[in-house]
């Protein structure tokens, strides 16, 4: 795939963040491979996304909706109780799914907030919520890497 | 679609986030309203800066979030562009001008993602064709084909576009003009000071690095990278050219390498195929008359003897002038002369040339090795920073018989100073 695709993808960088080099000398088609070829290098990884049913125009009511099912009244309810990931993660889009049956509300809440606060490239737990289609309808895969065994640090 | 207006709030933000063409310097100060007072959606930058949104016309056009993305990059587009501060937006012609450049510039930079609106959107006929791009749809008509192309290639911008348009207004009807219906609200009006400044951020954010740096990547970009090609091509030429004339200058006979043939004319008592004149002679008469004979012998080649600066501050064009030697290589003296704090040799080995460089640069040591070689006639390619040239340094040496071609980047200062004719490249 080539590097100008690869930014069109949800979840993967619109930039080519952090690159240190010029364009000729820079690679960016391996990255993932080479982030997580090495055993040990993923801290945790996880699949985050939701079906929306087509009908559905507002998104942010129907999600509501869902939260009432639970006595959850309110954003500010529900959001302590969802356990979201504490610290920044990085987003790729996620390669397989594995279809799940009839996740739980509980579930389908947590997902659909982690993708509303996830930008092109990373999730960010301080990052306002965007109840848009586009944004949630990506299909990511969260991760978050050990930094110090990247850079082989002791 | 069923838009609801906090649904409609949720995709300002989301391209607030996103960011396309810097917009969100502008989006983040806006506030949002829902009226009717515009017929589809406008931004007002006069005193506060709005986002006036008909919710009628999104639940009747709009279908996608990528919809209203599309018209809302549009009408910050109009404000990017100062169309609505800089033209009368009365005239219906010049609406149409400026609609079709910007839903050009959006076709360019989202492709059809953001594009599909207009499609669907606006009547392929005419006049609204223009103000979408084509989707497998056949042109109108020849001329009027050319016209979308250029549009959508980006080879015209607004006022060339209305100009033409005003030029061809005979040939529009004014019914077509008049059923098109226009996104935003195309009237004049003032921008604000704090708002001059926020738009003037904005382009500066313009550097290169949107859609002017990747023009080939959607829609029919692909011919502004062929148009590119063509310049390169041209400035290309235009190097050879400088560089053809100064070797013609310093070209010599050379004795060693006999590879040119001469033609030489010798008049013998022997019929000639190529003398028709004698030929006839011989028919009429019966004897064999004195006739032109060709005679054909290896030749001194012309060559010239070249003097190519590799010192470290010619790194960055070395390359561009390797090639540019290696395409006249059959009018070069080989082996090549180099020079960085002295004069050595170099060759050209499958295409690339060999050399020793000592990183330092010297002009001096060229003089010394063209009055020790009696080399009569040479060319000097090199960026000009050495060392000054002292009239001691060209003694013995006429100044007439030293070409001197100083590389895109460099400086020819020390050989004007000195009095030595020379030549700049231009920039590739």
């Amino acid at each position: 795939m080539s590097a100008e695709n690869n930014c069109r993808i949800p979840g993967s960088s619109g930039v080519f963040q952090n690159m240190g080099g010029p364009m000729t000398r820079s690679r960016s088609q391996k990255i993932e491979a080479s982030l997580f070829g090495k055993p040990g290098l993923k801290r945790s990884h996880e699949a985050v996304y939701i079906n929306i049913p087509p009908d559905i125009t507002d998104l942010e009511e129907w999600l509501l909706k869902i939260a009432l099912s639970l006595n959850w009244r309110s954003w500010d309810e529900a959001i302590p109780k969802l356990d979201l990931p504490a610290g920044r993660r990085l987003i790729f889009p996620l390669k397989s799914i594995d279809e799940q049956e009839d996740p739980s509300p509980g579930v389908v809440l947590r997902n659909a907030v982690i993708l509303a606060k996830c930008n092109n490239c990373n999730y960010l737990p301080d990052s306002p919520l965007i109840f848009s289609r586009t944004r949630l309808e990506r299909k990511l895969e969260l991760v978050s890497i050990n930094l110090t065994a990247y850079y082989e640090l002791d | 679609m069923n838009w609801t207006e906090q649904q409609i709030k949720w995709v300002v933000m989301d391209m607030t986030e996103e960011d396309p063409l810097a917009c969100r310097a502008l989006l983040q100060l806006t506030e949002i309203i829902f009226t009717d007072r515009v017929p589809t959606m406008a931004v007002t930058i006069s005193k506060s800066p709005a986002l006036l949104i008909n919710l009628n016309f999104c639940r009747e056009q709009l279908e996608s979030e990528n919809d209203v993305k599309a018209v809302l990059l549009h009408e910050f587009l109009h404000v990017l562009l100062l169309h609505t501060g800089k033209y009368e937006m009365s005239n219906p012609l010049l609406n149409i001008a400026l609609d079709a450049i910007i839903n050009a510039i959006i076709y360019r930079y989202k492709g059809m993602e953001y594009a599909g609106f207009f499609s669907r959107f606006y009547k392929w006929e005419k006049m609204s064709f223009l103000l979408r791009p084509a989707a497998g749809e056949k042109a109108l008509s020849f001329e009027w084909g050319q016209l979308h192309s250029s549009i959508y290639t980006g080879h015209y911008c607004a006022d060339d576009l209305y100009e033409l348009l005003e030029y061809l207004k005979p040939k529009i009807s004014r019914r077509d003009i008049e059923k098109i219906i226009l996104i935003g609200d195309h009237t004049k009006e003032a921008v604000s000071e704090e708002m001059k400044k926020v738009l003037d951020g904005i382009l500066k954010k313009m550097n290169g690095t949107l859609i002017w740096n990747k023009p080939s990547a959607y829609g029919l970009g692909d011919k502004l990278t062929h148009e590119k090609q063509e310049i390169q091509k041209y400035r290309q030429n235009r190097w050879n050219k400088i560089t053809m004339n100064l070797l013609r200058r310093s070209l010599l006979p050379d004795e060693k390498t006999k590879k040119e043939e001469a033609r030489i004319e010798l008049i013998l008592p022997v019929l000639s195929s190529t003398d028709r004149r004698a030929m006839a002679r011989y028919r009429y008469s019966g004897i064999v008359p004195f006739s032109v004979n060709e005679v054909r012998t290896p030749s001194a080649s012309h060559l010239a003897s070249v003097y190519l600066d590799v010192s470290g501050s010619m790194n960055a064009e070395i390359g561009e002038l390797i090639s540019l030697l290696w395409r006249f290589r059959s009018c070069l003296k080989l082996p090549l002369w180099v020079f960085s704090n002295q004069v050595s040799e170099a060759r050209f080995i499958e295409g690339k040339l060999v050399f020793h460089s000592t990183g330092g640069t010297s002009i001096g040591p060229v003089f010394e090795h063209i009055r020790k070689n009696k080399v009569m006639k040479s060319l000097i390619i090199t960026d000009g920073y050495t060392e000054n040239i002292w009239p001691e340094m060209l003694k013995d040496i006429r100044k007439e018989n030293i070409q001197v071609l100083i590389s895109s980047g460099g400086n020819p200062q020390v050989f004007d100073e000195a009095g030595i004719k020379y030549s700049q490249l231009p920039k590739l």
